[in-house]
């Protein structure tokens, strides 16, 4: 048997998705390497999380008109055939292809050659989507949608999910509707609707079910710890009560202690009083009366309360007198400007004469 | 020369008797090639279980499956039955599938992908069956310790509105007690398989209390309380309608006339005892004739 834990668990096996970034690449282009050409794919796989699942990331289903951006066949306007899930990318019918060669055993039937064409994937970033508009003559009108927006959804009865409304971006009462999938057919497996939706279970009663009474343990084991997610865990008032333990109460030496440490902290003062105000004042003055050398107490003279700086105070001096100058200066100027227009005007009204 | 007597067969035995290896009136035939045309299987035989369609390996169309697994939304509505069903289904088609696939992988075939899917799509049904199964134990679990918080003050709340509303004696109320008793005590209205346990008389006690604050002011004849459990059975029975709790009101009275004192122990085997008859009647009545045969 080839089975074995090493193959077929979750657990033991080499599970690529556990490995770092860089070593799964490494593996993914051993593995690339070891196919014939013909079964190289253009474009590397995508990451499960990057995939595209919902129809917003896809922007378009197979059955779509599409119109190419980019390539060999960009402007012409095609139709989408199917999505490569793996690679994030789908086909359209004449697009790009690919000449490969397949051995003989591979043939498709019908195929006569082993040269075959095969047909490049497209991103849907390069694909713009295609949409009639009926004016209002009844003629119809093709447009290629230039960005598309998502709003709303709908129930949809034929792909059997809320597929999002696809409106033109800009111009969004143009929906674009989805494509009608292809209708699946049964197969063995399949059950009919209304079997599913049949119910057959009716519990009406606490005391009994359907179920056998020991199902629970043949299901699971019952010497597991681990507490079962199903069950129901809440604390009663009574559970609490019994599990807090209770607390001591003081004896009375202690809280005589207690009492007689609170006296204490009021008794202290947490302000000087004026003594000792005046006794701290009293020693700072005598020492600073004492002090011998000019700098420091020159330095101590400028930080008493009502000292001037006689460098500004000439400063200010100086700045006033500047001030008076330039007012003086601004008046005669006044003066002047008024006289000399006065002349000025007189002279002209004489040559005008 | 002992061994060599061992391994004397008997055509050795039959040549050495008569001087011919094989006997002279043997006609000789082409031999029986062992393939596998020679072999026949009966059709029921079962380990059939183990082949899709009773062929070695499934063609390429039926590996191409359609749809989805069951999801648990999908089972919440099934009964015990349909699941445990549907379980063997599924168990079944792992079994055929999984033995497809070693097939495959030997080969490393890339069809063991295609056959990974449908196990996975199987396995996901089977783990939705487990999921139900345990959530279904769980919520009845949970009800049950529920029941033992609330379940005072509903029933007290119960008995207000059956005491409150005017006419009892409607379809409507009969179906809601029956669902009541059912529901809560466990007691089918037919006694189909019936268990008498401390539930069922707490369910009896409880119901024919309701009877009787309801029709005690109503009935000429006035008794004070119940005072035994076969008093209660009594009022059980029949007092679900005014007539039938003045039945059951003389029936009370005509058995207070034996004195009878019936112990706490002894209550579940009395019950027993009046539910059996109860059940012989029934069954006298729907089979009358093998009865009379008999």
């Amino acid at each position: 048997m080839s089975t074995s834990l090493k193959t077929n668990s979750k657990r033991y096996s080499r599970e690529l998705s556990r490995y770092p970034h860089y070593i799964r690449k490494m593996f993914e282009q051993m593995q690339e390497r070891s196919q014939i050409p013909a079964f190289r794919s253009e474009y590397h796989q995508v990451e499960e999380k990057e995939r595209y699942k919902s129809p917003q990331q896809w922007t378009v289903q197979p059955g779509d008109t599409v119109m190419l951006t980019r390539g060999k066949y960009s402007g012409t306007i095609t139709k989408v055939i199917a999505l490569q899930k793996e690679t994030n990318r789908v086909f359209v019918e004449n697009s790009e292809t690919k000449r490969v060669v397949v051995p003989k055993q591979y043939w498709q039937p019908g195929q006569t050659s082993h040269i075959i064409d095969y047909p490049l994937p497209q991103h849907p970033y390069d694909l713009k989507v295609v949409g009639t508009l009926v004016n209002e003559d009844g003629t119809e009108k093709k447009i290629a949608a230039d960005k598309l927006v998502f709003k709303g959804e709908y129930w949809d009865e034929d792909y059997k999910k809320m597929m999002p409304y696809r409106r033109v971006k800009y111009n969004e009462n143009i929906i674009i509707p989805w494509p009608r999938p292809e209708p699946k057919e049964d197969c063995d497996y399949s059950t009919s609707q209304e079997l599913v939706e049949e119910r057959t279970f009716f519990p009406n009663s606490i005391v009994f079910s359907d179920s056998p009474s020991d199902l629970l343990t043949s299901m699971r084991n019952p010497l597991i710890k681990r507490p079962y997610k199903w069950n129901k865990e809440y604390l009663t008032k009574s559970d609490v009560k019994r599990l807090v333990p209770p607390s001591m109460p003081l004896s009375e030496s202690k809280l005589a202690g207690r009492e007689e440490r609170k006296q204490i902290r009021d008794s202290i003062p947490t302000e000087p009083s004026t003594e000792t105000i005046d006794l701290v004042g009293d020693k700072v003055a005598a020492y600073l009366n004492n002090i011998t050398n000019p700098h420091l107490a020159k330095y101590i003279n400028s930080k008493a309360p009502g000292y001037k700086d006689p460098i500004l105070e000439i400063k200010a001096k100086q700045k006033k007198l500047y001030d008076e100058k330039v007012r003086e200066n601004r008046e005669r100027n006044k003066i002047t400007s008024y006289v000399e227009a006065k002349y000025k005007l007189k002279r002209t009204k004489n040559l005008h004469i | 020369m002992v061994g060599i007597a061992h391994f004397s067969t008997a055509a050795t035995r039959l040549a050495r008797a008569s001087g011919y290896r094989v006997a002279s009136n043997i006609k000789l035939r082409k031999p029986i090639l062992p393939t596998i045309d020679n072999i026949k299987v009966r059709e029921d035989h079962p380990l059939w279980e183990f082949f899709y369609k009773k062929s070695f390996v499934r063609s390429n169309e039926d590996l191409e499956i359609q749809g989805r697994s069951w999801t648990v939304q999908d089972l919440r509505k099934k009964s015990f039955e349909d699941l445990h069903a549907l379980w063997y289904v599924c168990l079944k088609e792992m079994n055929r599938i999984q033995r497809e696939e070693i097939l495959y992988e030997d080969i490393s075939s890339s069809k063991v992908q295609q056959c990974m899917n449908l196990e996975d799509s199987i396995k996901n049904s089977m783990l939705s069956i487990k999921q139900v199964l345990s959530e279904r134990e769980a919520s009845l679990r949970n009800a049950q310790s529920e029941f033992k918080i609330i379940g005072d003050e509903y029933l007290q709340e119960f008995k207000s509105t059956y005491l409150e509303s005017e006419n009892v004696e409607t379809d409507e109320w009969f179906d809601k007690l029956e669902r009541l008793q059912y529901a809560i005590y466990g007691i089918n209205s037919t006694y189909e398989s019936v268990v008498i346990n401390e539930d069922f008389l707490n369910g009896i006690r409880y119901i024919s209390s309701l009877y009787f604050e309801k029709f005690q002011d109503k009935c000429d004849i006035k008794l004070e309380s119940l005072k035994d459990i076969v008093e209660v059975y009594k009022i059980f029975e029949n007092g679900s309608t005014l007539e039938g709790f003045k039945v059951a009101c003389e029936g009370i009275l005509e058995y207070r006339n034996n004195d009878l004192v019936i112990p706490a122990s002894k209550e579940i085997m009395v019950i027993q005892n009046l539910v059996d008859e109860k059940i012989n009647e029934a069954n006298q009545i729907a089979e009358p004739e093998t009865t009379h045969a008999n």
